[in-house]
């Protein structure tokens, strides 16, 4: 995981941060359910981009170690197989 | 002391700890904050702000606890690099070879219990196995 994959991850979760604080402060701020909608689905969407920016920076580590692991396993000499 | 070491080499884990408190803290603040009141124009404000935000922090605490997980794989490769790096140009006795045979079936069941299963990599067989 490079610093450059973490910075993302972290602004990403800013991000949805602030979508979800700007939800819930136009939620709080109508008084009706009709004008209420909209904000409640910022707030789907904020959280939809925390999930995006996680699940991004996971499977890139999760590439990375993956990658690493076959080069190290392709160090070892295969050795002479069973006949 | 050791708490303080640990907290310090373990600082995501405890951050996931503290996300995952903070979580369930304010998803419980929501229900009741829900519960208390009638009207749904005035539940609204608790489900966004308390359920949104106890399930964002929820998901910033199971990504810390995952990437922990994960720079502990990194490390442990580490540690298996540098062995073979130490056994290069030296005499590379069967004990070694079996001790980074350990590490690596460590790091494949950890994998595997991870749900990132590994058979694609198909491990050669190393000499020390062959000879069993």
């Amino acid at each position: 995981m490079s610093r450059r994959n973490a910075g993302a991850c972290v602004a990403g979760n800013l991000i949805a941060a602030l979508i979800v604080t700007a939800a819930w402060i136009g939620a709080s701020g109508a008084t009706t359910l009709r004008a209420q909608v909209p904000y409640l689905n910022l707030g789907v969407i904020g959280l939809l981009v925390a999930a995006f920016a996680n699940a991004t920076l996971l499977a890139q580590a999760q590439r990375d170690i993956d990658a690493r692991t076959r080069r190290v396993l392709g160090r070892f000499d295969p050795g002479p197989t069973e006949p | 002391m050791e708490l303080l070491k640990w907290c310090r080499l373990q600082w995501d884990r405890l951050a996931a700890v503290i996300a995952f408190a903070a979580g369930a803290v304010l998803l419980i603040a929501g229900w009741l904050g829900v519960s208390g009141v009638v009207y749904p124009a005035e539940q609204i404000p608790y489900v966004v702000s308390a359920g949104f935000g106890g399930l964002f922090l929820l998901g910033v605490g199971g990504t810390l606890w995952h990437s922990a997980d994960l720079r502990d794989q990194w490390r442990t490769l580490d540690r298996i690099e540098q062995h073979l790096a130490r056994g290069v140009g030296t005499a590379v006795t069967p004990d070694s070879l079996d001790d980074v045979v350990a590490r690596l079936d460590a790091l494949e069941q950890r994998n595997a219990g991870n749900g990132h299963s590994m058979t694609m990599l198909e491990r050669p067989t190393l000499p020390s196995e062959a000879r069993r």
